[in-house]
């Protein structure tokens, strides 16, 4: 018997991921490599989501933020992620941000503003 | 809202599917909206690594189609070749449903039997259906009928038993009247 075997209800939409992947004007055809990317879309938001979940609760907090995205940091396999954190940190945070590297995404703290 | 399909430069998976996700990998975790707003675009970025990193090695094959093989070597040159086991039962699974389509249509092929005299013998089953609906629905209403009858009469006999003691009274009082 399969040890965890988990059905997701989720299937995201075949056709949207094809647009997003042709955005890239470089990209040409594809036709039956689509399922396949779905598949390793749906692992890697596994791996992430529960690595990031990790150090969620590392940080003794109930609720996920995008501070806790520092498994981008941490992780080579996720460092096309970098820029994107970045950006988002620099959203919800006004202050102190100043491309300066891994120390960064620590400092992020969620200040109340005034 | 004010666009119906949004700007090509916005696509990206649906929130509704990122949130799903999300609950079914963390059930028992609160995400704030930030984060989940991270996590999709973390969905595209990681769709345009793989695309183009695919479409490289599809490129140097020299071919002018991106095959799933070429995302599977996309994802170990990555590195996330710990995907690859499972990527492989999707491709697997999608290959025996396209080949069981195939083999279904052959199938209907090789009976022989041209388009149009299949279209003809379903119209034929049609109106016999309709034929055969409609004799139902004429017996039906023949019974309702009767039954009404029978209702009526039964009412008419019930009546007239209990108006025959009235008239028995009353018919003196006509014969008087006439006469």
């Amino acid at each position: 018997m399969p040890g965890q075997k988990r059905k997701y209800n989720v299937r995201f939409p075949p056709g949207r991921i094809k647009k997003i992947m042709q955005k890239d004007t470089e990209v040409g055809r594809m036709a039956t490599a689509v399922p396949v990317i779905i598949k390793a879309l749906e692992m890697f938001l596994i791996s992430f989501l529960t690595k990031t979940s990790l150090i969620t609760h590392s940080k003794n907090s109930r609720v996920m933020s995008v501070n806790h995205k520092q498994c981008i940091e941490s992780e080579k396999l996720f460092d096309f992620l970098k820029d994107l954190a970045v950006q988002a940190c620099g959203a919800s945070t006004q202050k102190e941000v100043k491309a300066k590297g891994e120390s960064e995404l620590v400092i992020c703290l969620e200040t109340p503003s005034p | 809202m004010a666009s119906s399909s949004g700007n090509d430069d916005d696509l990206t998976i649906p929130r509704a599917a990122i949130n799903k996700m999300i609950k079914e990998t963390l059930p028992n975790v609160r995400v704030a909206n930030d984060a989940r707003e991270l996590v999709v675009n973390c969905c595209t970025e990681f769709i345009h690594l793989i695309s183009s990193e695919a479409n490289e090695i599809c490129n140097k094959s020299e071919k002018k189609t991106i095959s799933p093989e070429h995302v599977i070597n996309a994802l170990e040159s990555l590195g996330f070749g710990s995907y690859i086991a499972e990527v492989k039962d999707v491709l697997q699974e999608c290959k025996t449903v396209a080949l069981k389509r195939r083999k279904a249509s052959s199938r209907l092929e090789n009976l022989g039997i041209p388009e149009e005299e299949l279209l003809r013998q379903q119209q034929e089953l049609f109106a016999k259906a309709r034929q055969q609906q409609a004799e139902l629905a004429q017996q039906e209403w023949l019974q309702m009928q009767q039954a009404a009858q029978q209702a009526q009469l039964a009412a008419a006999a019930a009546a007239s038993a209990s108006a025959g003691q009235q008239a028995g009274s009353s018919q003196d009082e006509d014969e008087e009247d006439d006469m």
